[in-house]
């Protein structure tokens, strides 16, 4: 399925590239207006770490949309010659190699388009990832000693002690962002974990999650470790209870048991992190993403949260669009204050009983 | 004939499931209970320390500071974990110290001294710590035990709760002062 969307995608960037204004560079007015309360002092930090970055960005952009646009001018001419071709390659295939295994000639001619789009797509893919690697890092320094990596070694398997991450056969890890607010480290990474499913005749892979991966340092170590996971409705968490090494925690508020299932191995420690407080906010930060089923493990002195999102986060504006960066640190911003909310709504900065 | 011993054998089976019910839910209260103690033994030796300090500033409470010692010796002592009664005096007395002690430490307020003193900082944090805690066990005891009464007072489990050796347990109900709205005039 997303290799479908990403041929959609790259499909239309394709389509874009033949805009006649394409690489007129237009006027940029460089100036970054601040206006959610999140984005306060941003305009000074732009000024000096951002402004004078643009000029030499624009140059790139314009270069690798020019490489990008001559190889579709090269490219697309063979894509729309290779149907032609078809019925011929057909009867030299069969042939040479009998009907039976046309599937490999298919696979084949998929996998020239792949190539053809990859090499047209190609100089835009890495422009891109150089505004990750260069300007990400420059606009995430606003909060302070804050880290990113475009790639990361962190893997949802380090998270399987939880028992939240599902059976997966397949992960696309990247985006790892390092940092600390108001005194609690955040370690997040964007993360998609594919499971593998046979078929009579084939096999595909299903995304069993998608969204970002975050631990929090909290203020004391737990002794027991206490798993708050999506309710799974009756015959779900009937099967949880029974393959689960944890006991169920039975909680007071009927709705907190509506939307969560509660397991520790410490019945009075899981009663003391969810406190009839600490439930509200965990209520209303699941209403802040939607109603989404976010899912938590208090584990040693973390928080480990799972945090489903459909959207791909920490990525740079449209590379069709002149280069100022304000649409990147505004996504950023506005991002990174999604991650911030999850501390301020828990209140995990707040030393004593959360 | 076999239907009836079919029937005869299902009821045997189904007094079982419930019988191993009782035993769990009795098992789970007792459980609690413990937890329970661990979180007041925690609080009881926090006592000496937050006496010996306030004793020193506090002259006028030596009421409220004798009356804490006292119902300190009251919950230390043991009790039957299988009697109803001798668990209602347990928590009475826990309850009545907690009330005490928290009676001290909103006093303290009237201390400045004492109020900005580095150790009974340090003693009132942990004491709301340790009070958090023993909701959180208190919590714990209280499904337990909602669900222990549920099971014997439901027919069959009535009988079944003779032969299982369980008995209605005591609810750990909060203070009545804590219920009341606080008033601070009572404390200026």
């Amino acid at each position: 399925m997303s290799l479908i969307i990403s041929v959609f995608v790259n499909f239309f960037k394709i389509l874009r590239l033949f805009n006649p204004n394409l690489l007129k560079s237009k006027p940029i007015g460089n100036f970054f207006e601040e206006i959610e309360p999140y984005e306060k002092g941003f305009e000074n930090h732009y000024k000096k770490y951002l402004r004078d970055k643009v000029v030499k960005f624009e140059k790139e952009r314009l270069k690798a949309l020019k490489i990008a646009r001559r190889n579709a001018f090269i490219c697309i001419p063979i894509m729309l010659l290779i149907p032609f071709g078809i019925p011929y390659l057909i009867l030299i295939w069969v042939e040479s190699f009998g009907d039976g295994s046309l599937d490999f000639l298919f696979f084949g001619i998929f996998i020239v388009y792949a190539l053809l789009i990859w090499f047209i797509t190609n100089s835009m893919t890495l422009y891109q990832e150089s505004i990750k690697t260069e300007i990400f890092p420059n606009i995430l320094n606003f909060f302070g000693d804050f880290q990113y990596n475009h790639e990361t070694q962190k893997s949802a398997g380090s998270f399987e002690y939880s028992g939240l991450i599902p059976h997966f056969t397949r992960e696309t890890s990247e985006d790892h962002i390092l940092g600390n607010y108001k005194g609690v480290s955040i370690d997040l990474f964007e993360t998609e974990l594919e499971k593998r499913v046979k078929t009579k005749d084939s096999s595909y892979y299903k995304t069993v999650f998608k969204g970002i991966l975050i631990t929090l340092s909290m203020n004391k170590r737990f002794k027991g470790k206490t798993v708050v996971r999506k309710d799974s409705g009756i015959i779900g968490n009937w099967f949880k209870k029974k393959f689960s090494s944890l006991k169920n925690v039975k909680l007071e508020d009927p709705n907190f048991e509506k939307m969560f299932e509660v397991y520790s191995d410490d019945q009075v420690e899981s009663r003391y992190l969810l406190n009839v407080t600490f439930m509200e906010r965990l209520k209303e930060l699941a209403e802040t993403f939607g109603g989404k089923s976010i899912q938590c493990c208090f584990y040693n002195k973390e928080l480990f949260m799972m945090i489903p999102i459909k959207k791909d986060m920490f990525e740079p504006g449209s590379i069709f669009e002149p280069e100022d960066f304000i649409d990147d640190s505004k996504n950023l911003l506005k991002e990174l204050n999604l991650i911030f909310n999850i501390i301020d709504q828990l209140k995990l900065n707040m030393k004593i009983n959360l | 004939m076999e239907i009836l011993i079919g029937i005869i054998l299902l009821i045997i089976i189904l007094l079982y499931f419930l019988y191993a019910r009782i035993i769990r839910n009795k098992n789970s209260v007792l459980e609690a209970l413990s937890g329970i103690d661990v979180q007041l033994k925690n609080r009881s030796n926090l006592i000496p320390n937050v006496l010996t300090i306030a004793k020193k500033f506090m002259k006028h409470e030596k009421e409220l500071l004798d009356n804490v010692t006292k119902l300190r010796t009251k919950e230390s002592q043991s009790y039957d974990q299988n009697d109803p009664s001798s668990i209602k005096d347990h928590i009475s007395a826990a309850t009545a110290l907690g009330s005490e002690l928290g009676k001290v430490m909103i006093s303290v307020e009237a201390y400045p001294e004492l109020k900005s003193n580095e150790t009974m900082i340090q003693a009132q944090l942990t004491y709301n710590e340790t009070e958090a805690k023993i909701a959180a066990a208190r919590r714990f005891y209280n499904s337990a035990v909602s669900q222990l009464n549920n099971s014997i007072e439901i027919f069959p489990g009535s009988i079944l709760a003779k032969y299982a050796n369980a008995q209605i347990m005591p609810f750990y109900e909060a203070d009545e002062a804590s219920r009341q709205p606080i008033s601070a005039e009572k404390f200026l």
